[in-house]
């Protein structure tokens, strides 16, 4: 390496000139390795909940096909396998795999080795406890019964609070003695999203509210834990994947401020747009209404930010399994997020409201914007961290076409389907059943899209394994991401 | 009615003031004064100087232009991007 420039030691010799703050490759590896034990413990045990999570999934989808089906135990009833399932992925896959994100971008942004690992360490095994109290509960059949806020208040939701507030302060101790002084923009999505969860999941486990109260809260924390949780990491995540793989600064560093900004300023209040009709005072209504047609600048910020960083490039997606996912993550973020602002006008709620569009709608967010993020990430941080190339180019393509595939069949059957139900739930002449039997077949294509992802999670959860326990990669003399030639595709590059 | 809200303008305030403020503290402490530089802080030393082989003639041109001859790629490089 030549024009090798040290790294500035404090501070105050950062604010001097950023452009003389490159770092050598054995500094990122230091950062990387800092914090090689709870990244690699998160991405583990987020590996276990995925699997668990997808088996609730597939359960509660067939129950639709078959109400029938599995329902002499209580716990596999659907009324308690799908909160389950939907906790299990929330709290137990995502959640898990963004504190290993988090804990590996902080380092290399900040430019210094992770601080207090032992810390996050302990607050990832206490969150995993508290969600595996939680889930059981749940399936024996003790929920708070508020929506994204089943897992019990008393038992399973402290350990949860105090597991995110350890890793937390582990990163925002690990901010408070970065050695630059300009923070990344995935610096504020990252180091922000931390005190945002804590103060709305406390906020939404409280239990002094009642009725109409009650529900406002329950979709202020289920939309912000959403926009301001499993959002920002991601982003966060993504604004470092793209430029660094596609080897380009992103398009517009304002751009990206906007969109920060403008999702830290505006979003807070979309949530009570999913009480629209409810008893609700009109002002509170209109002003979600309002709040969320106002995310159109960040998400349009953020949508030609990143699509412009790419373009010209998109080829780069052949070579970089990485990149692909994050690519279609970040498309789906401005898809889902256009979309959730039309579903928040009066005239398209009124049809979609209580209707599997509302299904389709939340999976886009959270599987083809936030899972394949996370998928994404973990094919380039799990290299970087165990000192190994992922084993088999067959097995990622593999992955990528199941979920990638399963998961457009889902959201288009489903979306279909749900706005089949709410057509048919409007009309006057027609009965209810005439609404169920308009969305049995893209039922069954959603449960086929299910065990096409399942095989998915499978093929991803085996390559994980073969890489990090066995020595598949790192024994292969060429591994698949060093060879110059494409790794998703048989065409040869040009 | 505004006795039934004053949960959710509590919180709403709880979670969107601090930002405001933190905003302008940022302005405040230079945060957004050299974006262009901050942008191009995660990348490595020569980082940007390694060919890409999806790159087109010009987007080659413009690169060598912007940072400098490009370098081959040995194959250990390739680990830091893909």
């Amino acid at each position: 390496m030549t024009e090798a420039v040290a790294s500035p030691r404090t501070q105050q010799d950062s604010t001097l000139d950023h452009s003389k703050l490159r770092i050598s490759a054995e500094e990122v590896s230091a950062y990387d390795h800092s914090g090689r034990q709870p990244v690699l413990l998160g991405f583990f045990i987020a590996i276990i909940w995925l699997l668990a999570g997808t088996v609730m999934g597939d359960i509660s989808s067939f129950k639709f096909d078959r109400p029938d089906f599995l329902t002499e135990q209580a716990y596999l009833t659907f009324g308690r396998i799908r909160p389950a399932h939907l906790n299990v992925m929330v709290y137990g896959w995502a959640s898990t795999a963004m504190f290993s994100v988090s804990l590996w971008l902080m380092p290399r942004l900040c430019r210094t080795q992770l601080r207090w690992a032992k810390a996050a360490v302990a607050g990832i095994l206490i969150w995993t406890v508290g969600l595996g109290v939680g889930v059981a509960l749940l399936l024996a059949g003790y929920s708070d019964g508020l929506e994204w806020l089943e897992l019990d208040r008393i038992w399973a939701d402290p350990l949860l609070v105090l597991g995110a507030a350890l890793v937390g302060a582990s990163i925002w101790k690990t901010l408070s003695v970065r050695n630059v002084h300009h923070l990344y923009v995935s610096v504020w999505y990252v180091a922000a999203s931390y005190p945002w969860f804590l103060i709305i999941f406390i906020a939404g486990n409280l239990p002094i509210f009642q009725g109409v109260e009650s529900a406002a809260v329950n979709w202020f924390y289920a939309h912000n834990a959403l926009g301001l949780w499993l959002t920002t990491v991601n982003l966060g995540l993504i604004y470092y994947l793209l430029p660094k793989i596609i080897g380009r600064p992103i398009y517009s560093y304002w751009l990206s401020l906007i969109g920060f900004w403008g999702l830290a300023l505006f979003y807070a209040l979309n949530g009570m747009h999913h009480l629209i009709g409810g008893p609700l005072p009109s002002w509170m209504i209109a002003t979600s209404i309002t709040a969320s047609i106002m995310m159109v600048v960040p998400v349009v910020a953020v949508g030609i930010n990143q699509h412009m960083t790419v373009v010209g490039r998109f080829g780069a997606m052949r070579y970089s399994p990485a990149l692909t996912l994050a690519v279609i993550a970040a498309m789906s973020y401005t898809a889902v997020s256009l979309q959730g602002i039309l579903t928040a006008l009066v005239s398209v709620n009124r049809i979609t409201h209580f209707t599997h569009w509302t299904i389709a709608h939340s999976h886009l967010g959270l599987y083809m914007f936030v899972t394949l993020s996370l998928f994404g990430g973990m094919y380039y941080i799990l290299p970087r961290v165990l000192k190994k190339e992922w084993p088999s180019t067959r097995l990622i393509r593999a992955h990528i076409l199941l979920v990638g595939g399963g998961m457009v069949l889902y959201v288009v059957a489903l979306g279909i389907g749900g706005v089949l139900q709410g057509l048919s739930l409007l009309a006057p002449g027609q009965g209810f059943e005439a609404s169920v039997e308009s969305t049995r077949p893209w039922l069954l294509m959603r449960s086929v899209a299910a065990v096409i992802i399942s095989a998915g999670h499978i093929v991803f959860a085996y390559h994980a394994y073969l890489l990090a326990f066995t020595r598949h990669g790192s024994i292969r003399r060429h591994p698949p991401f060093f060879e110059i030639k494409p790794v998703l595709v048989r065409k040869k590059a040009p | 009615m505004l006795a039934n809200s004053f949960a959710i303008i509590l919180l709403s305030l709880v979670v969107g003031i601090p930002p405001l403020v933190f905003l302008f503290f940022a302005i405040s402490h230079g945060q957004f004064d050299n974006i262009g530089a901050t942008a191009d802080s995660i990348f490595e030393v020569e980082e940007l100087r390694y060919s890409r082989p999806w790159e087109t003639r010009e987007q080659a041109e413009e690169r060598m232009q912007r940072h400098g001859g490009l370098l081959r790629n040995p194959q250990r490089e390739w680990e830091r991007w893909l």
